[in-house]
This record gives C-alpha cells, sequence and structure tokens, in this order.
C-alpha cells in the first residue's frame, strides 16, 4: 500500500503543480488581455465622441445624445475644459452637471493635456466605483473623457474564475483517478513479484505464479519461474544425493564421524552411536556430547590431530581402528571393530607358539638321547634299550600330537554340511570301548541303552569317546568312569562322568581351547597333546551340537556332548 | 552452570583430564598384568609411561594456569579449575605407584612365584574402579557417585591389612622367601595408596560441586550433615 501511494504521489503532484501553474498563467493572460482590449475600445470610442462638435459649454444637445449613449452601454462621457471645469457628463444631470468639482488634476486629465491621451484605473469620487478612464485631447483646451466601470473586467474575471475552477476541479479529479489506475497497474504486479519473492524465501513449496498483462513484468516472471524451478530440481538433487549418502553411511560396517574445524559433530552414522553407545547431536563439540570418561579419552586424543593418521584404541572393551582424514576445514573419523580380527590374530600367535612348543619337546628328547647314542656307541645295553624306548615313546607321542593337529585342521576344514552315509551300530561302538579299556586301572561303565543304528560318522563319535575317557583316566583320581549315551528323537547326548576333582567354574569354558591345560605344573609328566577337548568340540559343533561340562553328584565332572544325527541326503524326504 | 562452558579452553580440558586419568589407569592395569603375568616386557613399558603421564600433568597445569589468567573464573568455575589442578596431582601420583609397583615386578620375576596372586589383582581391580568412578563423577558434577568412591576405600584398605597378614606366615614359615614378601607388601601398599588417591580426587569432587572440604571429616558425619 505504501508503494502504491509513493507511485500515486510522484505522479500525481507534478501534475497538478503543473496544471495550477499553467491555469494561474493563462488566467493572468487573459484578464491582460481582456484589459488592453477595454483600452483599445476605450480609446476608438474616445475618438468617435471626437467626431462630434464640441462646446466649450454645456449643450444640452450634445447631453442628451451622450446620456443616451450612457443608458445604453454604461459609457460616462465627460467633456472637461482646460481649466478644470467639467463641461458636460453623461452620468448626471445638467444642473448636477454645473455643481461638479474641477476635474483639473485628475491624472487621466493632466497626461492628455501633455500627451494627448491618457489612462488610469481609479476609484472616481463622483460614481464611487472602480472605473476606467480614458482622455483624449479635442483640441487646446477641450479634451473627451471616456469612462467605463470595472465592473466588466471583474464579472469578466469572476466568470472566468468559476468556468477555470471548475475545469480544474474536473481535470484533477481525472488526474487523480488516472493516476490511481497507472499507479495500480504499476504498483500491482511489482507488489505480487514480491510477494513471490519472499515466499520463495521462506521455500514454500507450493507458489502460485499469475500471469500479467505487462510483457516486462511478464518476462520477469518467467525468468524468476525457471530460477525457483532450477533451484528446486538442485534442491532435490541435493537432497536425493544427501539421501544417498546417508544410506550408504548407515549401511557401512564403519563407525563415522565428520568433524567441522571446531571440532563440531557434522555428520556421523548409526554404527558411529552403536560403537561409541552414546548419542551424538550435531553441531555440538564432540567433546561436549556426554561426561563419559571412555567417550572423551577416545576422542581427546584424536581431536588435536591435524594430519591424516591410522591408529589403533581400545575402547569400552573393544578394539577399534581408526583412520583419520583431515580436510580443509574438516576431519573425518572412520572407525572400524577390530576386536576379532586382534582376538583372532592374538589366537593364531598364540596357537603357533603352543604348537611349536608342543612339538619341540618330544622332537628335542629324541634328538638328545639319539645324539647320545651316536657318541657313545659302546654304551652300556641297559642304557641303550632304555634310551631307545624314550625314543620311541617321543617319536610314539610326536605322531599322536600331528595325527591330532591334522584331525583338527580337518574338522575345521569341514563344511557345515555333513551327511553319514553309514550308521555306527551302537553296540559295536561299546565291545570296542570295553575291549579297548580293558586293562586298565579304572573301571569304564558304557551304557547305551536302547540304542541301534546312531548317524553319526564312527571315526568322530570314537574320537569323542576316547577322548574323554582317556581325560577322565588321566586327571580324575577315582576309580569309574561313567560313560552313557542317550538319545532323544535325532539329538545324540554323550555323558561321560567321572569322581573328581571338580573343574573350577572359570575354566569350564576355557578347557575345550587349543593346548589348555588347567595347571602346567600337573601336567608336566602327562602325554596329552592338549588338543583332545578342541576336538571333541569341534566335533560337536560339526554335528550342530554342544559341549560342556558340569559337576556331578559324585564330586566329579560330566561332560556332556550334544550331537545332532547327520542322515544321509536321500533319506532326508 | 558454569559461565565458560562454551569456551573451546575448558572443552580441551575436559578431554586432556579424561586421557590422563585413561592413561593413569591403563597404567595400574597393565602393572598388575605384568604380576600376575609375570611379563617383565609389560612392566618395562609400564615404568616407560610414566614419563608420558609426567608430560601430561605439566600441559594441564600449564592449561589450567593460561584459563586461571585468562577467564578470572569465579565460584564454581574457579573450584572446577582448582580442582583439576588437584587431581592431576594425585593421577600423577599413581602414574609413580605404578612404576614402584613394575619395579617390584622386574625383582619378583627374577624369582619363583611364591603364591599364586589372588587379593592383589582384586584390589588393583577395585582401585582402577576407584580412580575411574572418582573422574566419572567429576565429569558429572557427581556427589552420590563421589561418596560411593569415598566408601569403598575402607575395603582396600582391609584387604591390604589381610594381605600383610597372610604374606607374614609365608615370611615366617621360609625366611629365604622374605625379599619376595616385601616386594608383595610393598606391590599392596602401592594399590592401597593409588585407592587413597582416588579417594582424594571423590574429595574434591565433592569440594567442587558444595563449595565444602571434606578431607581428614569422617565419611559418615558429611552424610548426617547432608
Amino acid at each position: 500500500m505504501r508503494s502504491f501511494i509513493k507511485v500515486f504521489l510522484i505522479i500525481f503532484v507534478p501534475i497538478g503543480i503543473l496544471l495550477s501553474v499553467t491555469w494561474s498563467i493563462t488566467d493572468k493572460l487573459i484578464l491582460e488581455a481582456a484589459q488592453k482590449e477595454l483600452a483599445h475600445e476605450m480609446a476608438s470610442k474616445a475618438e468617435i465622441l471626437k467626431g462630434y462638435d464640441l462646446k466649450y459649454t454645456f449643450d444640452q444637445n450634445l447631453h442628451d445624445k451622450f446620456s443616451h449613449i450612457s443608458e445604453k452601454s454604461k459609457l460616462r462621457i465627460t467633456i472637461i475644459r482646460k481649466d478644470g471645469f467639467v463641461v458636460d457628463d453623461s452620468y448626471y444631470t445638467p444642473e448636477q452637471v454645473s455643481e461638479m468639482e474641477n476635474h483639473a488634476n485628475r491624472p487621466e486629465v493632466l497626461e492628455a493635456f501633455a500627451t494627448g491621451t491618457g489612462s488610469v484605473i481609479r476609484r472616481s469620487t463622483t460614481a464611487e466605483k472602480r472605473m476606467y478612464y480614458f482622455a483624449s485631447k479635442y483640441d487646446e483646451n477641450l479634451i473627451v473623457r471616456v469612462s467605463y466601470p470595472m465592473d466588466y473586467i471583474e464579472s469578466l474575471r469572476a466568470g472566468m474564475l468559476k468556468q477555470n475552477l471548475t475545469v480544474y476541479f474536473i481535470l484533477m479529479i481525472m488526474i487523480a483517478l488516472l493516476t490511481i489506475y497507472l499507479a495500480r497497474r504499476i504498483n500491482r504486479p511489482i507488489q505480487q513479484l514480491s510477494i513471490i519473492a519472499d515466499k520463495i524465501e521462506a521455500g514454500e513449496s507450493k507458489i502460485y505464479f499469475p500471469s500479467f498483462r505487462d510483457k516486462t513484468i511478464t518476462k520477469l516472471v518467467g525468468v524468476i519461474y525457471r530460477i525457483y524451478n532450477s533451484m528446486n530440481m538442485k534442491a532435490k538433487q541435493l537432497e536425493q544425493e544427501k539421501l544417498k549418502l546417508n544410506h550408504i553411511f548407515s549401511i557401512l560396517d564403519e563407525g563415522i564421524i565428520l568433524l567441522d574445524a571446531k571440532n563440531n559433530v557434522k555428520h556421523f552414522n548409526n554404527t558411529a552411536i552403536e560403537n561409541l553407545e552414546t548419542e551424538l547431536k550435531t553441531d555440538k563439540n564432540i567433546l561436549q556430547q556426554t561426561n563419559n570418561m571412555d567417550f572423551l579419552s577416545f576422542f581427546s586424543e584424536i581431536v588435536p590431530l591435524f594430519e591424516d593418521r591410522r591408529l589403533q584404541k581400545e575402547y569400552k572393551g573393544r578394539i577399534y581402528e581408526i583412520y583419520i582424514r583431515v580436510f580443509d576445514n574438516e576431519k573425518l573419523i572412520v572407525f572400524f571393530d577390530i576386536t576379532e580380527r586382534a582376538e583372532y590374530e592374538n589366537f593364531k600367535t598364540e596357537l603357533i607358539g603352543n604348537i611349536t612348543h608342543e612339538l619341540k619337546t618330544p622332537l628335542s628328547m629324541i634328538m638328545g638321547y639319539s645324539e647320545t647314542i651316536k657318541n657313545d656307541p659302546d654304551m652300556d645295553k641297559k642304557f641303550h634299550d632304555k634310551f631307545i624306548n624314550i625314543i620311541y615313546n617321543s617319536s610314539n607321542r610326536l605322531n599322536i600330537l600331528i595325527n591330532d593337529i591334522l584331525q583338527l585342521h580337518k574338522l575345521e576344514m569341514q563344511k557345515d554340511s555333513i551327511a553319514v552315509e553309514e550308521p555306527t551300530i551302537a553296540g559295536e561302538l561299546a565291545e570296542e570301548i570295553r575291549s579297548y579299556y580293558v586293562d586298565r586301572p579304572k573301571d569304564v561303565t558304557f551304557k547305551a541303552e536302547g540304542l541301534d543304528e546312531i548317524y553319526i560318522n564312527r571315526e568322530h563319535i570314537l574320537s569323542i569317546l576316547t577322548n574323554l575317557v582317556d581325560n577322565a583316566m588321566k586327571y580324575s583320581t577315582g576309580d569309574h568312569i561313567h560313560l552313557d549315551i542317550l538319545k532323544d528323537k535325532d539329538m545324540i547326548s554323550i555323558n561321560v562322568a567321572d569322581h573328581g576333582p571338580v573343574i573350577p567354574t572359570n575354566e569350564k569354558d576355557r578347557i575345550f581351547e587349543r593346548f589348555y591345560t588347567m595347571d602346567k605344573a600337573k601336567n608336566q609328566n602327562d602325554t596329552g597333546t592338549g588338543l583332545g577337548l578342541s576336538i571333541v568340540k569341534h566335533i560337536a559343533t560339526l554335528y550342530n551340537g554342544e559341549a560342556r561340562v558340569v559337576s556331578n553328584d559324585k564330586g566329579g565332572n560330566t561332560f556332556i556332548i550334544k550331537l545332532r544325527e547327520k542322515f544321509p541326503l536321500s533319506d532326508i524326504s | 552452570m558454569t559461565t565458560f562452558r562454551h569456551e573451546k579452553e575448558y572443552v580441551q580440558l575436559k578431554g586432556m583430564l579424561a586421557e590422563m586419568a585413561t592413561l593413569a589407569s591403563s597404567m595400574v592395569s597393565d602393572a598388575i598384568k605384568s604380576l600376575v603375568d609375570r611379563d617383565t616386557e609389560l612392566a618395562e613399558k609400564v615404568i616407560e609411561k610414566d614419563e608420558l603421564l609426567d608430560s601430561m600433568d605439566v600441559e594441564i597445569d600449564e592449561h589450567c594456569i593460561r584459563m586461571l589468567a585468562l577467564y578470572e573464573p569465579k565460584a564454581v568455575d574457579l573450584r572446577y579449575i582448582i580442582t583439576a589442578t588437584r587431581i592431576i596431582i594425585d593421577l600423577e601420583r599413581v602414574g609413580d605407584h605404578c612404576v614402584s609397583i613394575c619395579r617390584e615386578v622386574l625383582k619378583l620375576n627374577a624369582q619363583p612365584q611364591l603364591k599364586p596372586y589372588i587379593d592383589l589383582p582384586k584390589m588393583a581391580h577395585d582401585a582402577i574402579k576407584m580412580i575411574n568412578e572418582s573422574l566419572q563423577a567429576f565429569f558429572d558434577g557427581d556427589t552420590k557417585l563421589a561418596f560411593d568412591v569415598i566408601k569403598r576405600d575402607s575395603k582396600i584398605d582391609e584387604l591390604d591389612d589381610q594381605v600383610t597378614r597372610e604374606l607374614l606366615t609365608y615370611s615366617t614359615e621360609n625366611a629365604k622367601t622374605f625379599h619376595i614378601v616385601i616386594s608383595l607388601m610393598n606391590i599392596s601398599r602401592r594399590l592401597e595408596r593409588i585407592a587413597d588417591h582416588a579417594t582424594n580426587v571423590a574429595e574434591m569432587v565433592y569440594y567442587m560441586v558444595e563449595g565444602k572440604i571434606i578431607r581428614h571429616t569422617y565419611i559418615d558425619e558429611i552424610e548426617e550433615e547432608d
């Protein structure tokens, strides 16, 4: 509205002023012209009057004529002598004329006697009106003076003023209306454009673009529309790119955090939150996100870095590999949980160390004793035999160890899906176990009730049984070992119970690890490879089962091995 | 509550303190691990780490002084920075104790093991927990947690007494093991001292939050006041 008023005023005020000035000038000019006309008229009338035969004294005849003219035309005719005596005056009766005062000092009279003509506008003392006087010399002693009341000019002026004012006002109103119309026409599209611009700025999604009559405005709106559209498209593209990026970020296994130059969080993904176990907020300093000490410690080492770096750090018990990329104003932190990898590597190194250690012990025995024999060929037969025996036993142990390692390796390599083509007969199995442990110091009770065919590889089940019974033989202080095989649907359960001593709870899981022996000092003289239980566990895993140890009511341990039978592929239907 | 919490220096201080605390507690755990696993290499590493801890102590101290000069903090802010300067002293002392423990470990590793270690790892575990929790209490301004830490100090003291008693019986059984017993007693004492430093930190946290100094006061009295 304000701009509308502005436009209106800009157009209207100058036109108004111009109009007023023009009007006043023309008014003045017209009046001047009228006055001149009057003067001219008077002069010519005076000339006409000079045509009469004028007398120095009053003449009734002339007086009548002049009075007649005055009655018809309001023209006052005065004849004045040089001495100022008024000879005749058409406005008055002869009596009045004779009593009229001396006119010698009238300016027009003086002027007429001096230059021939004289004119003046003044108030008549006799007629008491503003009059226009014109005096013209008739001869040396007489002048004819004509005068006309200014009524004419004044009424002319009044009439003109009235008419002109009417015209003036009509004109002004017309101009005003025109200006309003123009102002509206100019202002409205601008107003609309401004509204559109405001809406675009506010980011409104639906904006109406009206059509305009004005070509320039239409063009302008067209340009704005196109810019707006392309802007929208760009925004959409950006949004999509962002979504895509976010999507990629969210499925990454790496935690990602992007920091700006002031270490405020710019971006992060879900993995980052999961790994850090801390809610993150964008546009907040990374060290102000939480008061958690692990978090603060984790990032306070990363934050001051200003060059690309790769480091490993522990956070809440997990090990992370952290890559730091530094850009101009941003810092990208990528962290990857390598706990398992690190554990595996640790485990591998330990395993290789263990294997070599285990291999080395018998090997050094073999080497040592064979060297002794080699260096002393005349050795006493008794020692010789003893040494040979040791060498043989050590080779045997080495053989068993290598066999175990190979078996374990084979089991590890085995794919998940195995199928047992030929069932193991439970009776045969029992017979074999019994004959195997017949001369041992401890009794082995074998129970396999209600069992006939077991769809578990014979080698595998034998390996489990012998390993567990051997262990019980070695470590149990009791005299009995109880061996049970039960079947529940396709789940085979092998239980081996001894009479103790009980394995401590915190070691119950660890004994299934490779080369794990509960007490190193105790095991030194035994022949175990340290791989037996590991093999058992692997077989159990192969048959989708489990291997665990629990304490039993006999004061000992019961190893429970569960195996799921694997039927031949053709029988599955 | 604090007026300069948005300042860069403040955030930096927080981070550095956390880093130092983590380093100190990792030193304690590594020291005790080197004892249990008889890992001489690890013990030497811990001794080396103390230098890093010392340099952090100096760095944080300078940082605090700069903040005091720069912001002329009042009330809570002032107490915050003062507490920080006190905490780093305690943390630095924890590092020194770790070095002492590791020196003993180096001596012990040259000897056969006297007995399996059960109480010492337990003490170390408790002490580490106390350090971490006292610092967490500092960051959170959590007086409840701070009290919790202070209360647990007596438990460690008891453990120390128990270990000392037990070791004394060993030494009376076999005079040859005397120097081993002394080393182990020293380690036990050091762990007890580490717990004391954690307690100091917790007491400072109470001071920071409440503005009251509770050192040399019995904890029950303070709780009664509350």
